[in-house]
């Protein structure tokens, strides 16, 4: 990182009027404010609210909250339920992000030819872009749901009884599924853009080496592909550890919590903790604090990976 | 930032606002995102200083120099971010479920909630009405291929 | 291409890691509660907060002048200058949600003093969640919701007792179902106006009955012969299965507990179900709930019973008996149920099977002993909204438990008439006479005793309970230990009944 800033003011002129560099403030300061104010009222405040509030257990209208002080976070952290949704929402990512990857970067390669009718598959494989959470969940819902999914009636077995979706052992796996369909338009898009990024001349020379197929996938691809797939594995976790709608639709976090996430343990239909604004909060900023932890932990992977390209 | 871990509070600011059931109350959390300044920033320090200068010589102040030369130079970035806006928000789930009581503020995601839990017992309804709910994004996939190409991707700059 | 891999699966194993050795095992509902004290030290107040509370040992009846009032005649004020508008909030759906909006529309043109505005709230859940996050004016000025917020409405202190317009109406209620005002009244004062009553029958598929050779017109009435029905089910061939079991809260997993309890002349929770004294601990881990849950989980593994999941959707069970290729041939679901299911069936997406066929009788129990709980939803006038609106609200209420409004209800959903004058009026005099389908939940109401049992329980997290309960349900009709599911499950619910007296208004 450089720091211009200084340096670039002292390249100035000296002889400005202070009343300039005021102006100059004022209007910054003016066109900040806008911003300024919606991030403060909406993510700063409620964020420090919240930290407060995780603090205190209140009564079902949230009137009533008596204190109980910092110690809630860790008796909240090491409960058996936060517990048990963390090794949910961890499972879930685990599945959805790499599998997400593997299937989009191989969407991407296939079609990453200049072929005549490549772009029409381009477009159906971007496609489940234009599903939204709802809308995702809801047709693989009718898929799988064994009195009246076509999936389960062939699938059979587990699928039929008691369905995918209720079965304890299957059910984690049929939301990931719906979710890393769901946001396979989107890791397609991305990892089709990135290979547009990689120089041709690249491939050439490995062709010129001898390299085979999968040995220029492998030597020149895929590690040029890094940043493509670090973003895009960044914003698959993100959506992985807030994912709600999926589990709201297709399981309401069961069978016997099994597939409680997080988000569905802070607000879901059955959850213990609902009326409970403290409870929540605390639950509520653990979760972001993970959230946090695990992008800087990956942006420290950036940053290294940089580095080691120098 | 997860907007999931602020739900709560977000939504008695809303109460406190008198903006449960209304445009305000689903859209203004959302007028201004980090993730926008990041990347609009990006693209105005790419700006060659040279341009301020002669943008200076030509009369220009700030706010003319904003209109006249970066905002016209940041088009495409300003396009694919407003996309990425437009899908991010169309997708919401959560939040438009909380800060609506009425019908008539179920915006599409929530609707297809309050649908399916309505009539569940006909999938030929619910799925008419996922197609609707999916039509409009998969148009503007079609229509605008490479700024939401932009848009999703505009974030891999950064890395 | 290594170590980008590592990047990505170190964070991973350092929370594994971490994850593995801070669990406590303790409950959520545990945090931020300090451990008990080793001595008995005299416990120490600081500013603001509350001690650990002490409940009265009784519930004394709480006089209806410290509740918010209510004077009917200031509809007739303020209908001289045109209607008054009132908000509905209410959790139906589907045939339930149309003719509810049937008679909505049809009252309001009927006369010009109050317009009523429904809103839909998705379920009876949505609907407590909204209320509960909602400041006084943004409540509607009615709200339907179910048995189970009973308690935790009371406490909210945010409604006009029906009883206060009753009184200032003067309103004879003498032919409203003394067993659902009941349930709707604790405290000696009535809270809400019952207005939806259902409570569990069993559906059945008469003709996979004829084909197994069994008398379609005798349903089973104990588990012992809906396990026998299901046995001679199977080995007929007439269908996969006998009954289908769910384990939702507000049906199989919870509902049908408090049900099927009361039918065993046993309480749901301490203090008489909550009605002489709070609760303080639920009831439902002793032994006759363990029988109860052992045979039924018989049914499941010998009784060609088929367990069909937590039905977060509340109509798995239903579809299970629809299914193409292995259906089940019984179900216990809400009375509530039954205009819908008809509806369905007449549809024709069943193969073979039309409304006809479809058949209702009690609800099995383990000693087949009559009677049931009330369910459904009850109307809550919501104060402070000025005594306009609470009139209006009022003058709806007493329109939608008129006998004429409740014998179309009735005879249009399945639910229980609140009213006996529905009883001697069309439709529901003939739906009743012509199909004794629609009476079974009637009956049910009927034959049940007066006595605390049948008055079903009383206590502030009642939904959040039935969730641990309906829990255990579900691990032990996958084959769990139903006595250390039930004991696992009733400590947590005596867990969230302790929390949610701690911050109790009132203490």
């Amino acid at each position: 990182m450089t720091r211009r800033g200084p340096s670039r003011v002292s390249s100035h002129a000296h002889g400005r009027s202070h009343g300039r560099a005021r102006r100059d403030w004022g209007l910054a300061a003016a066109l900040l404010a806008p911003s300024l104010s919606i991030l403060g009222v909406f993510v700063l405040y409620p964020l420090g609210r919240a930290i407060l509030l995780g603090r205190q257990r209140c009564d079902p209208s949230g009137d009533n909250c008596r204190t109980n002080g910092w110690h809630q976070y860790v008796d909240v952290f090491r409960s058996r339920e936060f517990q048990q949704a963390f090794g949910v929402t961890f499972r879930f990512a685990l599945m959805t992000v790499p599998i997400g990857l593997v299937l989009g970067v191989a969407l991407a390669v296939l079609v990453d030819k200049q072929l005549r009718g490549m772009g029409a598959f381009r477009t159906i494989f971007s496609s489940t872009v234009a599903t939204s959470v709802a809308v995702a969940s809801l047709m693989w819902f009718f898929l799988l749901e064994p009195s009246v999914g076509v999936l389960a009636d062939w699938i059979g077995g587990t699928a039929k009884n008691p369905g995918l979706l209720h079965s304890e052992g299957t059910a984690l796996w049929a939301v990931a599924v719906s979710s890393i369909w769901a946001n396979l338009g989107f890791t397609f898009i991305v990892v089709t853009a990135g290979l547009q990024g990689i120089p041709a001349d690249l491939y050439e020379s490995a062709y010129v080496d001898g390299a085979s197929g999968w040995m220029r996938f492998s030597n020149v691809t895929f590690p040029m592909l890094g940043p493509t797939l670090l973003f895009a594995s960044v914003v698959l976790t993100g959506r992985a550890f807030q994912s709600y709608g999926e589990f709201d639709l297709l399981t309401g976090g069961g069978p016997n919590g099994s597939t409680t996430s997080l988000t569905y343990l802070i607000y879901g239909n059955n959850s213990l903790i609902k009326n409970d604004q403290g409870l929540q909060s605390a639950s509520a900023v653990l979760l972001f604090i993970v959230l946090l932890a695990l992008a800087l932990l990956q942006i420290r992977g950036v940053e290294k990976r940089v580095h080691y390209g120098n | 930032m997860p907007f999931e871990a602020t739900v709560v509070v977000n939504r008695s600011t809303m109460q406190d606002l008198g903006w449960l059931n209304s445009y305000q109350g689903l859209a203004v959390p959302f007028l201004a995102t980090a993730f926008g300044t990041f990347l609009v920033r990006q693209v105005f320090l790419t700006l060659p200083k040279e341009l301020r200068e002669a943008a200076r010589m030509d009369g220009l102040g700030h706010l003319g120099f904003l209109r006249e030369v970066a905002v016209p130079l940041a088009r495409p970035t300003l396009g694919a971010l407003a996309l990425f806006g437009f899908l991010s928000t169309w997708n919401q789930y959560l939040w438009p479920t909380s800060v609506s009581t009425e019908d008539d503020w179920n915006t599409v995601q929530s609707g297809l909630r309050a649908l399916s839990l309505a009539e569940l017992d006909k999938p030929n309804l619910v799925i008419a009405g996922t197609v609707i709910v999916a039509m409009p994004i998969f148009v503007i996939l079609l229509v605008f291929q490479r700024q939401l190409v932009r848009g999703l991707t505009a974030g891999a700059v950064k890395g | 291409m290594s170590a980008l891999r590592l990047r990505i699966t170190m964070p991973a194993l350092a929370v594994c890691l971490g994850l593995a050795a801070c669990g406590s095992g303790q409950s959520i509902l545990q945090a931020g509660n300090e451990p008990p004290p080793p001595t008995t030290a005299a416990p120490s107040t600081l500013p603001g907060q509350t001690t650990v509370p002490t409940l009265p040992p009784t519930t004394l009846p709480r006089p209806i002048d410290s509740l918010p009032g209510c004077d009917v005649e200031a509809l007739d004020i303020a209908a001289a200058g045109g209607p008054v508008e009132i908000v509905f909030w209410h959790g139906l759906s589907n045939e339930l949600k149309r003719e509810l909006e049937r008679i909505t529309d049809e009252y309001n043109s009927s006369q010009d003093r109050v317009r009523v505005r429904l809103e839909a709230q998705g379920t009876y859940e949505d609907n407590i969640d909204k209320y509960l996050q909602s400041n006084t004016d943004n409540r509607p000025d009615l709200v339907q919701l179910p048995e189970y917020a009973v308690q935790l409405m009371i406490d909210t202190e945010s409604s006009v007792p029906v009883q206060a317009c009753m009184e200032d109406a003067g309103y004879a209620a003498a032919e409203l179902l003394p067993a659902a005002l009941t349930a709707y009244a604790s405290e000696s004062v009535q809270w809400a106006m019952p207005f939806n009553v259902s409570n569990p029958v069993l559906y059945y598929n008469r003709k996979v009955f004829r084909d197994a050779g069994l008398d379609d017109d005798k349903p089973p009435l104990t588990l012992a012969e809906v396990s026998a029905y299901g046995q001679q089910i199977q080995q007929t061939g007439a269908a996969s299965y006998g009954i289908s079991l769910d384990s939702a809260p507000d049906g199989g997993g919870g509902w049908f507990l408090e049900q099927w309890l009361a039918k065993e002349g046993e309480l749901y929770s301490d203090n008489d179900n909550g009605r002489s004294a709070p609760s303080t601990r639920v009831l439902f881990d002793g032994p006759t709930s363990v029988a109860l849950l052992t045979e039924l989980q018989q049914v499941v593994t010998t009784g060609g019973g088929v367990y069909v999941g937590e039905n977060p959707g509340g109509q798995d069970h239903l579809l299970k008996l629809a299914d193409a290729t292995t259906p089940a041939a019984m179900t216990i679901s809400t009375s509530a149920a039954l205009g819908p299911v008809l509806k369905f069936v007449e549809g024709g997406i069943i193969p073979g099977i039309g409304v006809e066929d479809i058949g209702i009788g009690p609800m099995p129990s383990p000693n087949g002993a009559p009677g049931a709980l009330i369910g459904g939803a009850s109307l809550w006038i919501t104060a402070g909204h000025g005594d306009a609106k609470a009139a209006a609200a009022w003058e709806f209420i007493t329109h939608l438990v008129s006998a004429a409004v409740q014998s179309q209800w009735a005879a249009a959903t399945g639910y229980v008439p609140v009213n006996s004058g529905a009883l001697a009026l069309d439709p529901l005099q003939s739906v009743y006479a012509d199909d004794p389908r629609f009476r079974v939940a009637y009956d049910q109401v009927a034959q049940a005793p007066d006595d605390p049992t049948f008055a079903g329980p009383v206590i502030g997290p009642l939904r959040e309970v039935r969730v641990t309960a309906a829990a255990a349900v579900g691990k032990i009709l996958s084959g769990g230990d139903p006595a250390t599911a039930l004991a696992d499950a009733a400590a947590l619910a005596t867990d969230l009944i302790a929390s949610y007296n701690a911050t109790r208004p009132s203490n």
